[in-house]
């Protein structure tokens, strides 16, 4: 089986030998096995489930939570001519929605948004296919975000068991342990073979420098652009912090090529961003946690942190989009004391307040009373009470956990109705405190004086690699003698005659 | 800024008389009678849907902040715009010329892998028809388009022609969206589409004057399609109420109407407008289910229908989905 595998791999990708650990998932899928992936970010997932699609018939069904990067893989895949493939997901007009489900037999390799599953229409279609393969992307989703925000997630078990139970592949970048359990656990407690590969690259040098301010932040990260001089990544955790500091390193740096990223912005103008950085056209992208998931640029010498992520899963990825190709890499992050409040305050607007909850359960209260029982919809709840639709989403998969809903129907108990605002007050608060102690975690990572390599690995693997390079600040390492090696960016300085010349080979 | 020179010389001869929302449906270009008569009465048909995309949000602020004298903005000349004329083809001849240069520009390096610039599959499948009809001529096009394209851009202001050409992808290079154009154009952003709906305007109005100068891009100009339907009144007061989160039964109280009456306003609706109206009545996997059973049975007759599905579905979804299906018959 190996040289089949081989052989496809050159047929299909183009490549001599596999990354890390894809043989071995691969040879387990192809057993139809149930397997459980654990690879690091930029080995290249998708080859695990892509591979199978193109070799064997039938259908592989792909969940994933990250819309965009679903879409960019079909496009991918299509511009590098494998046609039989498609997404479903909430960007699909009608007309398209309804093509591609009529039509699903047609397809080898077909990705879904979670929500689209919750369709019985699409699920009654679905169970015609020969489903080779059922593939849970993000897996960790199902443990990180699952339980409030991807409560589609936990659905996956009883669609699994609708289809017939097909084989299933969990693939995630990141997991702990404890997350790994999470998985199993919520996929139907399946038996399944893992395949978990250390996540701690050793080209990647880590560094943390404190600043007083923001001043003080923007000069040191200019300083660190200039001395690096290559391609490089840096995150926000807000959209308009990207954007302006993308602006200052402009006026400052009128050489390298920075461009902005976040998801506010056109899918169209998100594609072209991510598609002249793999070009070359940039050299820096100022960016949210949106950016990165299947962009695979091998030379991204440089991370820089400007604002943390809350946990260190999210660390651990977003940095390991460094150093590809295996050359030495490196992650800077930059503090300042004040910086701590951000991600405090993001972790309370995620979830629901109380008094949203209750507001909103008074005026469904009314609702029913004055006999209209059709569930609202949630642009009608938000004329009435701020709340998120995420939060929205929550709150109607635990009503309908509690009998409140049931089938677009509101249905009002006294004693349910009290119980309910119990219990989600109570679930709210342990969300809350299980994420302050993750960002807890991050902050000790900031400010520990041992080994960062050590210390950030912890949680998720035995034992830890020595770096091949530098290894950390903590460790002594500098990056005083860095050679910098600038790389020359495409500068479009051509007037349009130039460029349209240029286009078209004229 | 282009916007705001172009909401103050709208409001010259609206003032007084009409709202400033008017200006806006005016620019974003709404098939209404209203809005159809403010164009013609004030002669400002050049302008009307320059700016489908235009957020109302951002034109209240702004057009809020010009009356009130609140900024000064300097005075930008308004460039060529054909509104009236070109509206309802401005979207199709630009994403055609767009994908079909990023195309021919990668078919010469023998390059077969990118990602098109853009998803419209009726756009992707009329490139894919040329493709397949020019083959052999390919080369033959890109020197004629090229002349064509160098010819007109040459005659507009160098900042237009600047701002088309680095909109388009091509091989080893990749366009530069609407913010990144901004800054290398030190223009707002909102003005960027502004512009670029001003040079497609100019495009179509010289290749309609002149065919016999612009055979290659007359080829992408779209036949204008029959005058599109448009709503009667009184189901566009239906839908106001709809807009408003009335009930069907509360929207037949306040107008003195049947219930059924409002019913039948709301599949006229669905039937010209398509699906905005009909989620809230019809579920798409139950709109799927009846469409499937009227091509099945092939009948439209809902009696057949209702009694096919075993009353599952009453007769005011089956119009619906029916109306709907009709919608994509029209389209496509
Ligand atoms: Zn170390």
């Amino acid at each position: 089986m190996k040289t089949d595998l081989q052989q496809a791999l050159k047929k299909y990708y183009g490549y001599d030998q596999f990354r890390t650990g894809q043989l071995e998932i691969l040879e387990s899928v192809m057993q139809n096995r149930h397997t459980l992936g654990v690879l690091p970010t930029g080995t290249g997932k998708s080859v695990c489930y892509q591979l199978p699609a193109f070799m064997r018939s039938g259908q592989v069904i792909v969940v994933s939570p990250l819309l965009s990067l679903m879409e960019d893989q079909v496009k991918q895949l299509r511009a590098k001519g494998f046609k039989r493939v498609a997404a479903l997901n909430s960007f699909l007009n009608y007309e398209d929605k309804q093509q591609v489900t009529r039509n699903l037999a047609s397809y080898d390799l077909l990705y879904v948004s979670p929500e689209m599953l919750q369709n019985d229409y699409l699920i009654s279609r679905l169970m015609q296919l020969e489903i080779q393969l059922f593939v849970v992307d993000e897996a960790h989703c199902i443990s990180q975000w699952g339980k409030e925000f991807r409560t589609d997630y936990l659905r996956l078990a009883e669609v699994v068991r609708t289809l017939r139970n097909p084989p299933v592949l969990a693939l995630t970048g990141t997991a702990t342990p404890e997350v790994q359990t999470d998985i199993q656990h919520l996929l139907g407690d399946l038996e399944m073979e893992k395949h978990i590969y250390p996540m701690d690259r050793q080209n990647i040098a880590y560094f943390v420098q404190e600043v007083q301010d923001q001043q003080e932040k923007n000069e040191t990260m200019l300083a660190l652009l200039r001395k690096i001089q290559a391609p490089t990544i840096i995150y926000f955790s807000s959209r308009n912090m990207a954007e302006s500091v993308a602006a200052l390193i402009r006026i400052n740096m009128p050489d390298m090529a920075c461009a902005y990223y976040h998801g506010g912005m056109e899918n169209e103008d998100r594609i072209l961003i991510q598609q002249q950085f793999l070009a070359g056209q940039l050299q820096i992208i100022c960016c949210t946690s949106a950016f990165g998931m299947g962009v695979d640029k091998e030379d991204v010498r440089l991370i820089i942190h400007y604002h943390l992520p809350n946990d260190k899963e999210s660390f651990i990825q977003e940095v390991g989009r460094a150093g590809r190709d295996g050359k030495e890499s490196v992650s800077v992050v930059l503090y300042s004391t004040g910086d701590w409040q951000i991600p405090v305050h993001l972790i309370e607007q995620d979830l629901p307040e109380q008094s949203s909850i209750q507001q909103l359960m008074r005026n469904l209260y009314q609702r029913v009373k004055a006999g209209m029982t059709d569930l609202p919809a949630y642009e009608l709840i938000l004329q009435h009470i701020p709340i998120g639709e995420t939060q929205w989403r929550f709150l109607l998969y635990q009503m309908e956990k509690h009998d409140i809903v049931k089938g677009n129907q509101l249905q009002y108990n006294a004693q349910t109705w009290k119980d309910f605002l119990e219990q989600i007050e109570k679930l709210v608060g342990d969300r809350k405190k299980h994420k302050l102690v993750q960002l807890q975690r991050m902050k000790e990572w900031v400010y520990t004086d041992t080994c960062r390599r050590q210390i950030l690995f912890a949680h998720f693997q035995r034992t830890v690699r020595p770096a091949s390079g530098r290894c950390c600040d903590n460790c002594g390492d500098t990056l005083q003698d860095w050679e910098t090696v600038p790389v020359s960016v495409q500068q479009d300085a051509a007037g349009w005659r130039e460029q349209l010349r240029f286009l078209l080979q004229q | 800024m282009l916007l705001a020179s172009i909401i103050l010389h709208a409001v010259q001869p609206i003032r007084n008389e009409r709202s400033t929302a008017s200006i806006y449906h005016l620019l974003q270009g709404k098939r209404s009678a209203q809005t159809l008569q403010d164009a013609h009465m004030y002669g400002l048909t050049n302008l009307f849907g320059i700016y489908p995309k235009l957020s109302r949000e951002l034109f209240d602020q702004l057009a809020q902040d010009l009356l009130e004298n609140k900024i000064q903005v300097t005075e930008t000349p308004i460039p060529y715009f054909d509104g009236m004329a070109y509206q309802s083809q401005t979207d199709t001849f630009l994403y055609r010329l767009l994908l079909l240069l990023q195309m021919l520009s990668n078919q010469a390096n023998g390059e077969k892998h990118y990602i098109p610039v853009t998803d419209q599959a009726q756009v992707q499948y009329w490139v894919k028809q040329l493709y397949r009809q020019k083959q052999l001529q390919l080369g033959h096009w890109r020197s004629c388009l090229y002349e064509e394209l160098y010819g007109l851009l040459e005659k507009l202001p160098e900042m237009q022609a600047g701002l088309f050409v680095d909109r388009i992808s091509g091989y080893q290079h990749i366009g530069l969206t609407a913010a990144q154009l901004a800054v290398k154009y030190n223009l707002q952003v909102v003005d960027v589409p502004l512009y670029q709906t001003s040079t497609i305007h100019y495009f179509l109005d010289q290749v309609r004057a002149n065919k016999s100068l612009f055979p290659y891009l007359g080829t992408l100009v779209e036949q204008p399609k029959q005058q599109s339907h448009t709503i009667t009144s009184t189901a566009h007061k239906t839908r106001m109420m709809l807009e408003r989160g009335l009930t069907l039964d509360q929207i037949a109280a306040a107008r003195g109407l049947t219930e059924n009456t409002i019913k039948d306003h709301i599949v006229e609706m669905t039937w010209l407008e398509g699906r905005r109206l009909a989620s809230r009545f019809i579920g798409e996997a139950d709109a799927a289910v009846i469409m499937d059973c009227a091509e099945k049975t092939g009948t439209n007759k809902l009696k057949q229908i209702h009694a096919t599905l075993n009353g599952k579905y009453d007769y005011f979804q089956i119009r619906m989905a029916l109306a709907l299906r009709n919608e994509q018959e029209v389209e496509t």
